[in-house]
């Protein structure tokens, strides 16, 4: 079976990407396809702990990913160099992955048949 | 499916599109049982556990499961013998998420059968 | 190696980041990135849709490593390449 990556690029609340990056990745795991969630630039921004989305009327998708344990997803990985730019660090994020340097970060990334960006 | 509200020992609730409680705190177990009653469902032990671990679910990943997420979560808290569709169809035969969700007070899934 | 293609425009989004792995594409407002040499150093390639840089005025100014193509050469590009990673 075709393997799939799911990329999150984008800060949260602008778009409803992250929702779907979600879904896609749950349905297709569901169907026991191996897949792999990666951040990075803004979509780190994803991760922050004690978001607090009530105070713009968005809904809390970051409960979501209590799932990825459910459908065992554990193939998670951070751009270093995204995480340095924006003063994040790996330990502080809400979910837990692997850093990466850009290079190492895109190689990862070019081992998927299909890949999707959000 | 029109909507057609629910209205239960004379409060009539508010409810969505698809006519689920769109107010998780206006849910309780008589409602829960009027809204059962709609389903032409009568609830058994093995009933409740099911919404109860909906609802649950819902109150930890802040979303509704649809069928598929469902048996799996279902499985793996309830045992397989209880995490496959035969079994949650027999419960709810029109959809199992599509009616526990609605028996839960919870939003309708996306995308349900 | 990967094709990354990128439509935004560099002020708006980050480019990806530059790694050897990759081939970098330019289409749409992603070519405002074509005179500015720096934001696509490093890349394994670099191209742009010709189309859409002279649509913009930009086509004097593209960097000497940028390579210009037309969507013949576009279509190639996601022939050869393997996955496809839009930006």
């Amino acid at each position: 079976m075709k393997n799939l990556a799911v990329i999150n690029s984008s800060a949260p609340y602008g778009n409803s990407g992250f929702r779907e990056s979600i879904d896609l990745l749950l349905a297709n795991a569901s169907y026991d396809r191996p897949v792999a969630l990666f951040f990075c630039g803004d979509g780190l921004y994803q991760l922050v702990a004690n978001q607090n989305p009530d105070a713009i009327n968005a809904k809390d998708i970051t409960k979501m990913l209590g799932l990825l344990e459910l459908y065992d997803i554990e193939d998670v990985y951070f751009c270093q160099h995204s995480l340095q730019q924006r003063n994040l660090a790996a330990s502080s994020l809400i979910i837990a992955g692997s850093e990466l340097t850009a290079e190492a970060w895109f190689e990862q990334l070019s081992q998927f048949d299909q890949v999707v960006n959000f | 499916m029109s909507q057609t509200g629910i209205s239960f020992n004379g409060v009539d609730y508010a409810v969505d599109k698809h006519d689920y409680l769109l107010n998780l705190d206006d849910w309780n177990i008589e409602l829960a049982q009027h809204i059962a009653s709609l389903e032409q469902i009568t609830m058994t032990d093995d009933h409740w556990e099911v919404v109860n671990f909906i609802r649950e679910f819902y109150i930890e990943f802040n979303t509704s499961p649809a069928v598929r997420m469902l048996v799996k979560a279902v499985g793996k808290k309830l045992g397989a013998e209880k995490g496959n569709s035969r079994y949650l169809y027999s419960l709810f035969p029109k959809g199992p998420a599509k009616q526990a969700t609605r028996i839960a007070g919870l939003p309708k899934p996306a995308k349900c059968i | 190696m990967m094709l990354l293609i990128a439509t935004k425009s560099p002020f708006a989004k980050a480019l990806p980041l530059p790694n050897k792995q990759s081939t970098l594409l330019l289409t749409q407002d992603a070519v405002l990135a074509t005179n500015i040499a720096q934001l696509t150093l490093g890349f394994g390639q670099v191209y742009a849709l010709a189309d859409d840089v002279s649509a913009r005025g930009l086509t004097a100014d593209v960097a000497l490593h940028i390579e210009l193509i037309d969507y013949h050469k576009f279509v190639q590009l996601t022939l050869k390449h393997q996955p496809i990673v839009s930006w």
